[in-house]
């Protein structure tokens, strides 16, 4: 199957490159379709935690996009209450199948780094983002503070 | 970009020897040749048989002269391949052109025995560079179910004989696929012809026969460069490029789970040249696939599906219907657009309305069908008896109310729409309309901001 050698691969080269951003890769060797790992941000106010991704690749990966939603609890205007997101990278639409693994996580962590309120799934978090930042930054870090999970120690 | 393959291998029969008939003129002679013989040797042999001097002999195999020096077990001779003889002294023009012949063609030879002139009924011709290992054609072949090496064969385009001698070897797909692009001469006599008509057959099996055909794959190629497959990143050989500009490169097993994904969702492109067909994966521009046989990498379930829906589509975009029996779904194109009384009269025969694909009725459509019981013969029948039919359409009806609960139409095509999971913004996967699930109208920046994701 395409997807399984495909995805071993992609593994494989996600551990190795060590992207900062994206750690803890914890894949099922029964389920390679299924694979957990953490979002540590760089930008505030999400550079207080770290977030819990679970990305779930279809049988017919890559000729399909992979879906990733968020374990974690975040306050951000482009992922919803529940952990679904909207990555134009992964849309139906716009997916290719050389597209890998490690190019979906650094499109997935610039957004959460810099949220784009032009096209938000949370419309009042967005106009909050917008019209107070100040108050936007506050809430997150204080929601981010209580929700997410322990930053690794490096 | 078009390297002219061998025949493929030799193969070398029993006690090593290979037999090929050499053709001059209007005679022809069979010798048995030993494979570690030069073409001195052969000449030596062949010229009493032609009654000439060998040194008068020049002997040429699939377009090319082969020299004195050469050694028969690196000219890529095949069981029964034809050589023709030309003689020097003649300052014939003819010395300049080709010759054909065939090769490995029907062992069984009844015909040859027949007519007692072996190559005359069968001859080929060919265009490889001698001595180049592994052929740069594949074929999809209907006998061995596969793709497998192709060799490629010229003959007259008018009197479609193998005796015709091309001027130039084709030098790209145009030349090979398009009619009239390689210049020749027929050596009929009573034929004029004066150009080649190319044609490919399969390597993988033992011919049986000029009719014995396959059609070229000319997306798959060798992959000297080692390009690794876009999908899985393995390097394969042979692979199947894409005519986009970037020439993006599948393995042939992605290749087939590509079709086969974009199979299951119906999703191909309905080309009003090409017709019912698929671009390169990467979303590239200028890249459909131009001979659907590269479809039937997918085997010959699947391809029948492929022209089930080609089909399909090809009848709904033309304004026809689809029977809605079970087991019948016969394309029916309208020649009274205006009535909807529609009956299957090349299929089963079913007389259906229109609008609501339900049996025909008289007035207004159902909204809510109990279709059931209003199956047609059952209707008129008060005695309950279970049959085949029956049961199979109450199959059918369990279905039929299954889409109705668990669907919405696309606003635009009408098409039942399944919303599995994500957002409200949906986008048809047979019209590529975009609207809102919620309000069942074209996608707007209200659904958008008021219940995206509900």
């Amino acid at each position: 199957m395409a997807a399984t050698r495909r995805l071993q691969k992609e593994l494989q080269d996600l551990r190795s490159s060590g992207i900062r951003a994206f750690r803890d890769v914890q894949v099922d060797e029964s389920n390679i379709l299924y694979w957990v790992g953490l979002i540590v941000p760089d930008n505030p106010p999400y550079n207080k935690g770290a977030f819990k991704i679970e990305i779930n690749y279809p049988a017919e990966y890559p000729f399909k996009p992979p879906k990733i939603i968020f374990k974690t609890k975040i306050y951000h205007p482009n992922i919803d209450e529940k952990g679904q997101v909207c990555l134009p990278i992964i849309s139906a639409e716009n997916w290719k199948p050389a597209t890998k693994t490690e190019q979906v996580i650094q499109a997935l962590v610039a957004l959460v780094n810099d949220p784009e309120p032009d096209h938000p799934l949370r419309a009042d978090l967005a106009e909050e983002f917008v019209k107070d930042k100040r108050k936007f930054i506050k809430n997150a870090e204080d929601f981010t503070r209580k929700h997410s999970e322990k930053r690794p120690a490096d | 970009m078009l390297g002219l393959g061998s025949f493929g291998n030799s193969n070398v029969l029993d006690g090593n020897k290979l037999r090929v008939f050499v053709k001059q003129g209007d005679q022809t002679v069979s010798a048995d040749l030993d494979p570690s013989w030069n073409l001195r040797k052969i000449k030596s042999i062949v010229a009493p048989k032609l009654d000439c001097k060998p040194a008068e002999l020049k002997i040429i195999f699939a377009g090319k002269e082969l020299k004195d020096e050469m050694v028969i077990q690196n000219c890529n001779l095949g069981q029964n391949s034809c050589l023709f003889a030309v003689r020097v002294q003649v300052s014939s023009k003819k010395s300049t052109v080709i010759e054909s012949i065939e090769e490995d063609e029907d062992v069984e030879g009844s015909s040859k025995e027949v007519f007692g002139d072996p190559a005359e009924d069968s001859e080929l011709a060919e265009v490889p560079v001698v001595g180049t290992q592994g052929s740069h054609y594949f074929v999809y072949c209907n006998s061995c179910e596969s793709f497998q090496e192709g060799k490629l064969r010229v003959r007259c385009d008018k009197c479609l004989s193998g005796a015709f001698c091309v001027l130039r070897d084709p030098e790209s797909w145009d030349d090979v696929t398009n009619p009239k692009q390689v210049p020749g001469s027929c050596e009929n006599s009573d034929c004029v012809g004066s150009y080649a008509q190319f044609y490919f057959k399969c390597a993988g099996h033992i011919t049986t026969g000029e009719d014995d055909t396959a059609p070229p794959l000319a997306l798959i190629k060798r992959n000297p460069d080692s390009v690794p497959c876009l999908a899985c990143g393995d390097s394969k050989d042979p692979v199947l490029i894409f005519e986009c500009a970037s020439q993006h490169v599948t393995c042939i097993d992605c290749f087939s789970q590509y079709v086969l994904v974009k199979l299951n969702e119906r999703q191909f492109s309905q080309d009003p040249e090409i017709g019912y067909t698929l671009g390169c994966p990467a979303l590239c521009k200028k890249s459909l696939i131009k001979d659907c046989h590269h479809f039937k990498l997918v085997g010959k379930y699947q391809y029948d599906r492929f022209q089930r829906f080609a089909t399909e589509e090809y009848v709904l975009k033309n304004g026809g219907v689809l029977c809605p029996q079970p087991d019948c779904g016969m394309g029916i194109l309208l020649v009274d657009v205006g009535c909807n009384k529609i009956a299957c009269l090349h299929g089963c025969g079913y007389v259906f309305c229109r609008l609501c694909l339900e049996g025909w009725h008289v007035g207004d459509c159902r909204q809510e069908s109990s279709s059931s019981q209003q199956q047609p013969g059952a209707s008129s029948s008060h005695t309950y008896s279970i049959t085949a039919d029956r049961a199979a359409q109450a199959q059918y009806d369990d279905s039929r109310r299954a889409v109705r609960l668990t669907t919405k139409p696309c606003p635009s095509c009408r098409v039942p729409t399944e919303r599995a999971a994500g957002c409200y913004h949906m986008t048809c996967t047979k019209c590529q309309f975009d609207w809102c699930w919620i309000c069942q109208v074209k996608w707007n920046r209200e659904c958008q901001g008021n219940h995206w994701f509900g």
